[in-house]
């Protein structure tokens, strides 16, 4: 134990120089060796939405394509089928004629007036349902529902302020334990959580003040360009191209200045932590460390992605098997029955715990590898 | 950490203790929402009872959460205890015997204690293996659980009185319901 963690310590030492190869070896071994550090690993997989790979977002590029597929459905979706019922409710029907029409004439076109008369029968029944409620709702006084209202928003205020808390100090604690693990010291999670708490609002200043910026700046450079392609095409026609190679380099400088904001944030996390510094101080110098290395930031980054990838998948892709296989099996036999269900529930519910650890220890490897990198770069 | 030794300890409280005195507080903190259950079945119709129940939100359910939100914090801060943890003769201090500060005991109780919970609460069952009867939440603060005085016999009692209350009322709500004009009322909207 105490010859491997020398050895971590030496690869620490001679670590003078980016090898992603390196920094994996060193992570690897300070993963496995300090298994206290998984503990910090799996509250920041409990608490933290991101981080330890180059950005603090839970909402990325799939979310975005998975609510634009959501929202198109919704458009293609038919009618629903109570506008009918409505319509046909509001008619009446009174000797086959509504409202004077003839409905029996109007069969063979609309279907069949019992559909209507079920459909009338509905509205009543849901009206009659909905009525007492909503009377119990007309009845409840203004001020109850201020003091709800008020409550909910100290729930959802409590909740964002309790969020932003847990995921920095977390992230923080873990980065810390990290850090100390590297020199051999022993990992004490007393001092290193009351340490990550020290320095929460400093971690919550950089994951929401330089985005903050980032984003009211790009809105006005973007509000004032618009403004001043406006003005060059109303002064000479056929200048379009302008706005075409304009728009093309305002996106290529965006995403530019959106990663390296995301790296230096991620790196700021490091030097606020390991040393200690204010968020402020934190950010420029993370934001001057990532000038020059953001190619190599961005390849740990993506290495860092396919190797957590691979493992979740390794371990999720035969467990989905073997459930997708036993009811496809039980579906052809037809010998499908709900008791189907409980062999693959369990083997699902099993997988749960394992999926938590195995990502708790992904974390210490991605965050460790960051640690390395951190200290390589600033040499 | 992962070293499964059993462990056994005179001066800190182990599992057993400790799960007791956390079942006496849940089964205490959970007694209100016996409350709100009496005053909706009590309700004469759908319309009183969903004015009411808006009032139950509003004045006793959401405050609940408050309450529980913030009582263990509370509690272990200011007296070293919760309810079950006086119970049964433990305190929760820090390694100097010093109550644990209103930052220890938030980090404790809201915060160390999720971690604790995960893996099917792995950082509780720690308790047992840990030479000090720490669990994770107990060693991210320093924090220990001393047994004071040996009243494990009173919290099992404790305890088993607290689950006959529940199971008394729990018996005259369902025949509050049999009965309940409400629940008749609805069901004369199912369709079965």
């Amino acid at each position: 134990m105490v010859a491997s963690k020398t050895s971590s310590s030496d690869h620490h030492k001679k670590n003078s120089h980016w090898s992603i190869s390196d920094f994996y070896n060193q992570s690897w071994d300070l993963t496995w060796q300090n298994k206290k550090l998984w503990i910090l690993g799996l509250a920041v997989s409990l608490f933290a939405s991101g981080g330890g790979g180059g950005g603090n977002s839970s909402f990325d590029a799939s979310d975005f394509q998975q609510f634009q597929e959501n929202q198109q459905q919704e458009q293609q979706l038919p009618e629903s089928p109570y506008s009918d019922f409505e319509v046909v409710e509001e008619a009446g029907a009174h000797n086959g004629e509504i409202h004077g029409v003839d409905v029996e004439a109007q069969e063979d076109i609309r279907g069949p007036v019992g559909v209507g008369l079920h459909a009338m029968e509905f509205g009543q029944k849901r009206e009659e349902m909905l009525t007492p409620f909503v009377n119990g709702l007309k009845n409840v006084p203004l001020h109850v529902w201020a003091i709800i209202g008020l409550e909910f928003l100290m729930v959802v205020v409590g909740l964002i302020v309790f969020g932003l808390f847990l995921g920095t100090w977390s992230q923080g604690a873990l980065i810390q334990g990290i850090a100390q693990a590297a020199v051999d010291k022993k990992i004490e999670l007393a001092a290193i959580s009351s340490y990550a708490v020290t320095k929460v609002t400093s971690l919550i200043w950089i994951s929401l003040i330089p985005l903050l910026k980032f984003i009211v700046l790009a809105l006005l450079i973007g509000a004032g360009g618009a403004i001043a392609l406006a003005f060059v095409n109303a002064l000479a026609d056929g200048l379009g191209f302008i706005s075409v190679i304009a728009g093309i380099v305002a996106v290529c400088w965006f995403f530019y200045k959106l990663i390296r904001l995301a790296f230096a944030i991620n790196y700021a996390f490091y030097y606020c932590v390991e040393e200690n510094l204010s968020g402020q101080e934190a950010y420029d110098q993370a934001y001057a460390l990532v000038d020059g290395n953001i190619w190599k930031s961005i390849r740990l980054a993506l290495a860092n992605a396919i190797v957590t990838g691979i493992v979740v998948f390794a371990v999720f892709l035969p467990v989905l098997g073997v459930g997708f296989g036993t009811v496809m099996r039980d579906l052809m036999n037809d010998s499908f029955t709900p008791m189907t269900f409980v062999p693959v529930g369990i083997t699902f519910l099993l997988t749960i715990p394992a999926m938590t650890l195995i990502q708790g220890i992904l974390k210490v490897f991605t965050y460790s590898t960051w640690h390395y990198a951190f200290r390589a770069l600033k040499k | 950490m992962f070293n499964l030794k059993l462990h056994h300890s005179d001066k800190y409280a182990n599992v057993i203790i400790r799960v007791i005195a956390w079942k006496i507080d849940m089964l205490v903190l959970n007694l209100p929402f016996l409350f709100v259950i009496y005053v909706m079945l009590s309700q004469p119709n759908i319309t009183d009872g969903v004015t009411n129940f808006f009032y139950l939100v509003a004045y006793v359910m959401l405050p609940l959460l408050f309450v529980q939100f913030l009582y263990h914090f509370y509690c272990i801060s200011t007296w070293g205890k919760t309810l079950g943890k006086a119970i049964v003769g433990l305190e929760v201090a820090d390694d100097k015997g010093k109550l644990l500060t209103r930052t220890q005991a938030f980090m404790r109780e809201n915060v160390t204690k999720g971690v604790s919970a995960v893996l099917l609460g792995v950082g509780f069952w720690a308790v047992a293996f840990n030479r000090n009867h720490q669990a994770w939440h107990d060693e991210f603060v320093g924090s220990y659980v001393y047994k004071k005085e040996n009243r494990w016999l009173l919290g099992l009692l404790a305890v088993f009185g607290l689950i006959a209350v529940y199971a008394v009322v729990s018996v005259w709500l369902f025949q509050m319901a049999v009965t309940s004009p409400l629940v008749g009322e609805i069901k004369t909207y199912l369709p079965f």
